[in-house]
């Protein structure tokens, strides 16, 4: 029967469409309008000053974009709090997982502990990081001092500054990874590692040859998500150093922020954000690509 | 080559005993099957020998040396998982060669040997796929080539039929019993399937509740039972049972009371006396219908096979099983007649202990390694 299962005649189809219209409608207010009025935005000088006003610039902004050394530093800072913070999350992460499951007794109380951090607001993480590293009443910053191995105002500092906020990050979104990996662990059949040992394999060689292939796939979800994440980084930096000093934190959506909210250049702001927003479709899609070619290998 | 020997084992699991006190002695080149029901212990015991598990007490000594202490890569065995326990992301020649990619082997001669292994196997077309892309039975061969690789002492199956289909299970149990005789290994291997441990074994281990029953040849065990679980277990359809009175023990023999008479059977009588109460076992495939037999039946059920009749009879209260001809013409709640010749029926006592037969059956001794052709 055509009516139920097959192609819906075109009549039909259009009932159905005038049946969906209204929330249609409403999605189309709050999604697409912003979304094409973002991009009219970055082809345009938009001042607020004396009322809303829309002065057609053509591809200024775009050009600029792609010039601006401010923005290119900004992508460059953001690539290696990327790298830093999403690759130290993956390797901590796994060795924390690896080490819990391992546990034969008290897992349980184990992971809750470390699940902690994750229940923070990043607002709060970063609150407490510029408490924790204050110069003169910091805790984190009495013990370099004292131990001698940094003296001087951490969040102060060009590197220093970079290795903090980092390693906030790390903190908060480890036990994540961690929680990620112990569930995929525990798919790892017991008799494939008891072969394995029967084989020969001690627990390095069980670790590369068998553990980590096994668990690839989902290694490669937790990589995802905090990807995902990594892309939106905002509270922490934006509590503790706001870009700075010397804008050498000031990773892309920070940077973003001070074009929009602080010097308000909102056209300019439209074409930085839409970079963002094509960036991050990228990167999903080659996630989803490999995602992908992993389940047919395994 | 290598002869194995346990002393005394015994496995505590938190305070629970699982294994009692084990003692066994495997010989070179022998096939060994464990037997027994769920949860008797086989598989933990398999696992210790494999070193996958440690023992409480007692020794495990491989060509009479303790390996108690040695990891079980070191203990030069190999094991075939029920599972089949397959490396999921390698090739076949991967997972067969792993082994001895870990014992850096180089890499020409680990070809060598795979392919000599696949090769037996008829693996070769295989060993460019992946585990996934196999059927349980390429699967159960690839894990059995993972093993021969080795080159062990002794190989270990821990229930490796058990996942394959019926049809399946038989081919390979064939074909494992021409492996045996084509690589001359001590073989070591654990099922619940009393079939399985009839075919292929040189010597059955019975074990039950952590214990060993009887240990014996296939022929030993069916035909001189130590006790009644083990007459139970060994042989399909199950023995029946019935509790008999003694009239006279005799050194020819004791007289028990049948409903149609009484019989003789020729079994040693020391400690029994008239009016005792023992429990006779006679073999579903031992009753024959018989018009003037002292026992009588009706029957409940008939399950036929084609060659061969399953006659299910209630008698005396109890249910016993009657194999007959495939084409007898009998119907249900029919009425009938059987008897039995008293060499083959069994006595037991209480306790469930078998009192010793006068004369051993001429094939208890034959094992299967001379059931095989002799050397040209």
């Amino acid at each position: 029967m055509a009516l139920s299962t097959g192609k819906p005649s075109a009549r039909r189809q259009g009932f159905e469409l005038a049946m969906m219209s209204p929330a249609l409608f409403l999605l189309a207010l709050i999604t697409l309008v912003p979304f094409f009025s973002i991009i009219w935005m970055s082809f345009n000088d938009v001042s607020l000053m004396g009322g809303l006003a829309f002065e057609f610039s053509g591809l200024d902004n775009w050009k600029r974009v792609f010039t601006d050394p401010d923005i290119r530093s900004s992508w460059l800072i953001s690539l290696v709090y990327f790298l830093a913070t999403v690759g130290l999350e993956m390797v901590i992460g796994t060795m924390m997982a690896l080490l819990v499951y391992s546990l034969t007794r008290g897992s349980n109380i184990i992971i809750s502990l470390l699940l902690i951090p994750m229940f923070i607001a990043p607002v709060i993480v970063g609150l407490l990081g510029r408490f924790m590293l204050d110069p003169s009443h910091g805790l984190y910053a009495w013990m370099l001092n004292e131990t001698g191995l940094f003296d001087g105002n951490i969040l102060g500092n060009v590197g220093s500054a970079m290795v903090a906020v980092i390693l906030m990050d790390v903190w908060e979104w480890t036990p994540l990874v961690a929680l990620i990996v112990l569930a995929g662990l525990t798919s790892v059949p017991e008799d494939v590692l008891e072969a394995a040992e029967m084989d020969g394999a001690k627990y390095a060689q069980k670790l590369i040859y068998i553990i980590l292939p096994s668990i690839s796939n989902i290694l490669l979800v937790a990589l995802l998500i905090r990807a995902m994440d990594a892309i939106r980084f905002f509270a922490i930096i934006f509590i503790t150093t706001n870009g700075g000093p010397a804008d050498s934190t000031k990773i892309i959506p920070i940077r973003l922020y001070d074009i929009a909210f602080r010097f308000f250049d909102l056209g300019y702001a439209a074409a930085v954000g839409i970079t963002m927003l094509v960036f991050s479709i990228m990167v999903a899609t080659a996630f989803t690509k490999l995602l992908k070619r992993q389940e047919k290998v395994s | 080559m290598a002869t194995l020997q346990l002393n005394d084992i015994v496995k505590d699991f938190g305070g629970t005993q699982v294994i009692k006190g084990v003692d066994l002695e495997v010989k070179d080149r022998e096939f060994v099957v464990f037997v027994g029901p769920s949860g008797c212990g086989k598989s933990t015991l398999m696992r210790m020998i494999a070193g996958l598990e440690s023992a409480t007490a007692g020794d495990i000594k491989v060509d009479g040396k303790r390996i108690n202490e040695v990891g079980p890569a070191e203990r030069g065995l190999a094991m075939v998982f029920q599972s089949y326990a397959l490396y999921p992301h390698m090739t076949v020649e991967d997972n067969m060669g792993f082994s001895l990619r870990l014992a850096k082997v180089k890499k020409a001669e680990r070809r060598e040997k795979v392919l000599a292994a696949a090769r037996i196997l008829q693996l070769e077309p295989l060993l460019d796929r992946k585990p996934r892309a196999l059927s349980g039975g390429q699967r159960q061969r690839v894990a059995i080539g993972r093993a021969i690789v080795r080159n062990p002492s002794i190989f270990l199956f821990d229930e490796p039929l058990s996942n394959l289909d019926a049809a399946l299970r038989v081919q390979m149990r064939i074909e494992l019993a021409r492996l045996h005789e084509e690589l001359d290994a001590t073989m070591i291997y654990v099922t619940h399937d009393q079939i399985e441990a009839m075919t292929m074994a040189d010597k059955i281990v019975v074990l039950q509740d952590g214990e060993v029953e009887q240990i014996g040849s296939p022929m030993e065990l069916y035909h001189h039972p130590c006790n009644r679980f083990v007459a139970g277990f060994i042989g399909s359809p199950k023995m029946n049972f019935l509790d008999v009175e003694v009239r006279e023990a005799s050194g020819e023999g004791i007289n028990v009371a049948l409903p149609g008479g009484d019989c003789r059977v020729p079994v040693m009588g020391d400690g029994v006396s008239a009016g005792d109460t023992l429990t006779l076992g006679i073999r579903p495939e031992h009753l024959e219908l018989d018009e003037q037999g002292p026992l009588e039946g009706k029957i409940v059920v008939i399950e036929r096979l084609g060659g061969a009749t399953s006659l299910y009879l209630e008698h005396g209260g109890s249910e016993w099983i009657l194999v007959a001809d495939g084409d007898v013409a009998l119907h249900v709640h029919d009425q009938v007649r059987f008897s039995f010749a008293p060499t083959c029926a069994h006595l037991f006592k209480g306790d469930g202990e078998a009192l010793t037969h006068l004369h051993r059956h001429p094939l208890v001794d034959i094992d299967r390694q001379e059931n095989r052709a002799k050397p040209a």
